[in-house]
C-alpha cells in the first residue's frame, strides 16, 4: 500500500489524535464532578450565569472649533445651558489642529445639543448618536475594575458592532443572576461629597468637595464604631483633595459652633450645614461635621494626616460605595434599556450539557441504525459512521484550540454538520458502488470524481447560503453558522474524501 | 438491508402538470397563509421577543400556575407549563414595561425559583428582525448564485432555488399554523434546510443533466441516495427532537419541529417539482 495514496486518511488520522488530545484534560484524569471530564469552554447556555448586552448612552460632537475655548470651559458652559446635566455627563476634549469633539452621556435630542452648540458659537460637524472610542475603552476598562472588586469573578467585558455602527458592550458573568450583574452597572458609580449650607445671605447653597480624583487610597468597610456610629469605608485624600476640603468647609462655616453637628433633623432644614455623600446625584448619607474633625480642620492638620472616612446607612450600601471608589466612575452610562439581558441558572446549564451529549449520541445512533439498514455492510457503513463522528470530534478539538465557548446553538450545528456528513459520505457510497464492483483504480477514481462535484457544489451553496450568518452580530445564530461552515470545510477538504479513500481500501480487499 | 423502491413509482403515468401542482399548490397556500397572517397581525410569522422585544421567565414554582398568576397578574402575556419538567412554567412578556432584574426579583420574592431569564428591549428586537432579514435574503442570493454559477443553465438552476424556496415558504407557513415562533433557533433551522435541500436537488441535477443514458435511470438512481440521505437526516433529527423535547431544550425542540416539516416538504419539492421540470427541460431538448 502507498503512502501517499493515503495522505487524506493520515491527516484524518493525526488530527483526530491532536483534537483529542486537546478535549481530554492533561493530567491525572478527574473523576469528582462531570464538568470537568472535557477540556472544553462552555457559553452562557451550558455553564450558567448572565449575560448584558447594552449600547452606552451619549452623544458625540464631532470636529468642534474649540478656538480661544478651553476644555473646562465648554463644559461648564454646557452644563450651566442645560441646567439639569452635571459636570461628569460632559465631556469635551481638545484633539489636533484646535479641533475636538465634544460627548454629552445622557438622554437629550440631538436637536437639543445641536442648539446648545450653536448657542454657545462652536462650530462643529455632524452630531452622532454613541460615545468615542476612547470613552467605550475606558468604560469597558472601569467595568472590569468593578467586576474585580466586586468578587464576581469570571466576567468578561466585550465591545460588538452592528452593521449600523452602533456599539454595544457585552458582559458575561458565569454563576450570577440578572439582578445581581444589574446592580453593579447600572449605576456609573460617580461618587461626589458635597456640602449643603446656607451662604451669608442665608440662601440654600451645595458645593462639591470632593470627587473620585481627591481620594487617593480606599480601606474596607469598617462596622459601626463608638466614634462613627454608621458602617462606613475610611479613605485618604490627595494632598490638593485634603486642602480643597479643609478650605471650602472652614470658609462655609461648618467649624463654627453653627455648623457642628448640625446636620440634624432637630434642627430647621435652613440651619443645616450637611456633608452628603452623593451617588450618581443621589444623596446617600448626609452627615454632620464631627466636632473632632472640626478641629482637626481649624487647626489646618487635615492636610498633612488626609484621613477622611465615607459614610453609608448599610453595610451593602458601603460596599457597594467602596467598590464604585475603587473602580472609578463609568464615563458613560450603560443603556440597559436598549439591551438584552439573558440569565440561565447553573443548574439548568448542566442539565443542558449532559442533554446535549445525550442528544448527539442518540442522533449519532438514529444515523447509525438507518446506514447499517440501508448497506447490510458493514465495510461501507461503520468507516461512516466512524467518519462523521470524527468531523464532531475535530470540531470539538478545533473549539477547544481557539477557546470557542460552546453554547446549545453549536450544539445544533454539530448535529447539522452530522447531518450533511453522513449525506456526503451516502453520495460517496452510492456513486463508488454503482454499476456494480470496482475492477480498476480508474473506475473507481472517476466514480469519485463525479460525487466530489456534488459534495463540493452543495458544501459551496451551504457555506455561500451562512457565511452573511457568520459576519453579522446575530446572537445565537452566528455560532452556528461558524461552526456549520467549518464543518463543512473539514469535511470536503478532509474527512470525506479520506472515507472515498477508505472505502477504496476496504473494498479492494475482497 | 432494504433498498428504496423508487421504480414502484412510475413518474411515466404522470405528466409534467400532474407532478408540479401538489408542490405549487403547497408553496402557493404557504404565500397565502403568509401574507393573511401579515394582513391580520401585520407581520408574516410569528415573532419571538428576539424580534419584538419582551422577556421570558423559565421558573419553578412548587403550588402550580396559580401564585405565578397572582405575581405578575395581567403583565404577563402567556403562562405555560412544561410537560417534561414538574412544576416549571415559562412565562411571557411581550411588552416590556417592567424591566427584566425586577421581573426576577418579583419571581424570587414570591418563592419561585428561577432557571432562566431571558430578555430583549423593542429597540435591539427592531434591530435583530432587521439583521435575521437581510441575513436570510443574503443566504438565499448567496445560494441561489452558486447554484447559477455551477449549472450555468437557467431552468435547472430556477428549479433547485425554487424547490429550496418552497422548502423555507412551507415549513414557515406550518410554524404559524402550529404556533411556533420565528425566533433566532427557528431562523438557524430555515438555513439548515436551505443546505438539506440543495444536496438532494444538485444530486438530482448532477445525474440527470451530467449521465449519459435513459432519463429515468438516472432519476432513479439519484432518488435511492437522494431518499437514503433525507432518511438518515431525518431520523437523526427526530431522535433529536424527540430527546430535546422530552428534556425541556426548547431550542433543540423547535429546530427539530421546522426541520422534520422541511424535510418531508424537500421530499415533494425534490421529487415533483425538481423533476417534472428537468424532464420538460430535458425533452424540450430531445
Amino acid at each position: 500500500m502507498n503512502i501517499r495514496q493515503f495522505w487524506r486518511v493520515i491527516v484524518l488520522i493525526l488530527l483526530l489524535v491532536l483534537s483529542v488530545v486537546l478535549i481530554v484534560p492533561s493530567g491525572p484524569p478527574q473523576i469528582t464532578s462531570s464538568d470537568s471530564s472535557l477540556d472544553l469552554n462552555y457559553g452562557l447556555d451550558l455553564s450558567g450565569g448572565t449575560r448584558l448586552r447594552a449600547p452606552l448612552l451619549g452623544y458625540t460632537a464631532e470636529q468642534v472649533d474649540f478656538t480661544y475655548r478651553n476644555e473646562v470651559e465648554i463644559e461648564e458652559n454646557l452644563v450651566d445651558y442645560f441646567g439639569f446635566l452635571s459636570r461628569s455627563d460632559v465631556d469635551a476634549t481638545l484633539g489636533q489642529g484646535g479641533l475636538g469633539t465634544i460627548e454629552i452621556f445622557s438622554d437629550i435630542s440631538e436637536e437639543d445639543f445641536k442648539l446648545a452648540l450653536d448657542h454657545l458659537n462652536l462650530n462643529h460637524n455632524d452630531i452622532i448618536q454613541g460615545v468615542t472610542s476612547q470613552t467605550r475603552q475606558t468604560t469597558i476598562e472601569v467595568l472590569n475594575k468593578k467586576f474585580d472588586e466586586s468578587g464576581l469573578s469570571g466576567a468578561t467585558v466585550q465591545q460588538s458592532i452592528t452593521t449600523t455602527g452602533q456599539y454595544f458592550i457585552v458582559i458575561e458573568v458565569p454563576n450570577y443572576n440578572g439582578s445581581q450583574v444589574r446592580k453593579l452597572v447600572e449605576k456609573r458609580g460617580s461618587v461626589e461629597v458635597i456640602a449643603n449650607f446656607p451662604d451669608a445671605t442665608g440662601e440654600n447653597k451645595n458645593i462639591v468637595v470632593l470627587t473620585q480624583s481627591d481620594i487617593a487610597t480606599v480601606g474596607t468597610v469598617q462596622e459601626p464604631g463608638i466614634s462613627i456610629s454608621s458602617y462606613h469605608v475610611p479613605v485618604t485624600l490627595t494632598e490638593s483633595g485634603a486642602i480643597k476640603f479643609q478650605k471650602t468647609l472652614h470658609s462655609n462655616g461648618f467649624t463654627s459652633s453653627n455648623g457642628v453637628n448640625s446636620c440634624t433633623s432637630s434642627l430647621p432644614p435652613e440651619m443645616r450645614h450637611c456633608i452628603n455623600t452623593v451617588l450618581d446625584g443621589d444623596i446617600v448619607y448626609s452627615a454632620s461635621l464631627s466636632s473632632g474633625l472640626a478641629q482637626t480642620i481649624i487647626a489646618g492638620d487635615l492636610a498633612s494626616s488626609k484621613n477622611f472616612v465615607m459614610t453609608s446607612v448599610n453595610q451593602s450600601g458601603a460596599e457597594l460605595l467602596r467598590l464604585h471608589l475603587r473602580a472609578g466612575a463609568l464615563p458613560a452610562p450603560l443603556d440597559l434599556d436598549s439591551g438584552t439581558i439573558d440569565f440561565v441558572s447553573p443548574s439548568l446549564a448542566d442539565n443542558f450539557k449532559l442533554y446535549s451529549l445525550l442528544i448527539g449520541i442518540l442522533s449519532i445512533f438514529a444515523v447509525a441504525a438507518v446506514v447499517f439498514l440501508r448497506y447490510g455492510k458493514i465495510k461501507v457503513a461503520l468507516p461512516m459512521v466512524v467518519t462523521a463522528l470524527s468531523e464532531v470530534v475535530i470540531l470539538l478539538g478545533f473549539s477547544s484550540a481557539i477557546g470557542l465557548a460552546l453554547d446549545l446553538s453549536h450544539i445544533a450545528g454539530f448535529i447539522a454538520v452530522i447531518g450533511t456528513g453522513v449525506d456526503d459520505l451516502i453520495i460517496i457510497a452510492d456513486e463508488v458502488m454503482s454499476g456494480g464492483d470496482i475492477s480498476s483504480k480508474r473506475i473507481f477514481q472517476n466514480r469519485f470524481k463525479t460525487a466530489f462535484w456534488i459534495i463540493g457544489a452543495a458544501a459551496l451553496t451551504t457555506i455561500a447560503a451562512l457565511s452573511p450568518l457568520a459576519i453579522l452580530s446575530l446572537g445565537d445564530l452566528r455560532g452556528f453558522a461558524i461552526i456549520t461552515i467549518l464543518g463543512v470545510l473539514l469535511g470536503v477538504l478532509i474527512t470525506r474524501p479520506a472515507y472515498g479513500d477508505i472505502l477504496r481500501f476496504l473494498l479492494n480487499l475482497k | 438491508m432494504f433498498e428504496f423502491d423508487v421504480e414502484s413509482f412510475d413518474f411515466r403515468k404522470y405528466s409534467n402538470r400532474q407532478l408540479i401542482c401538489i408542490p405549487l399548490t403547497l408553496m402557493l397556500l404557504s404565500v397565502l397563509i403568509l401574507s393573511g397572517w401579515y394582513f391580520f397581525t401585520g407581520s408574516p410569522v410569528n415573532p419571538g421577543i428576539e424580534f419584538t422585544g419582551g422577556a421570558e421567565l423559565l421558573l419553578i414554582s412548587d403550588n402550580g400556575i396559580e401564585p405565578i398568576r397572582t405575581t405578575f397578574g395581567s403583565s404577563s402575556h402567556s403562562i405555560r407549563s412544561i410537560v417534561t419538567r414538574e412544576n416549571a412554567y415559562i412565562v411571557n412578556f411581550q411588552t416590556s414595561l417592567i424591566n427584566p432584574e425586577q421581573l426576577e426579583s418579583m419571581a424570587i420574592d414570591s418563592g419561585f425559583e428561577v432557571l432562566s431569564v431571558q430578555s430583549t428591549s423593542p429597540s435591539f428586537g427592531a434591530e435583530t428582525q432587521r439583521l435575521a432579514l437581510i441575513g436570510l435574503v443574503a443566504a438565499f442570493v448567496g445560494m441561489a448564485t452558486v447554484v447559477f454559477i455551477l449549472f450555468r443553465k437557467i431552468v435547472p438552476s430556477v428549479a433547485v432555488v425554487l424547490s429550496a424556496l418552497g422548502d423555507i415558504l412551507v415549513p414557515l407557513a406550518i410554524m404559524n399554523l402550529l404556533g411556533i415562533q420565528l425566533s433566532l433557533g427557528t431562523l438557524a433551522a430555515l438555513l439548515m434546510l436551505i443546505g438539506y435541500s440543495v444536496d438532494s436537488d444538485i444530486l438530482l441535477t448532477n445525474h440527470i443533466l451530467k449521465r449519459k443514458g435513459n432519463f429515468y435511470d438516472s432519476l432513479y438512481r439519484a432518488m435511492k441516495t437522494g431518499l437514503t440521505m433525507t432518511l438518515t437526516s431525518f431520523s437523526a433529527i427526530m431522535v433529536m427532537t424527540i430527546t430535546a423535547f422530552l428534556f425541556g431544550v426548547d431550542l433543540l425542540t423547535s429546530i427539530g419541529i421546522v426541520l422534520i416539516f422541511g424535510l418531508i416538504v424537500d421530499i415533494l419539492n425534490t421529487y415533483l417539482l425538481n423533476v417534472s421540470l428537468l424532464r420538460w427541460y430535458v425533452g424540450e431538448k430531445q
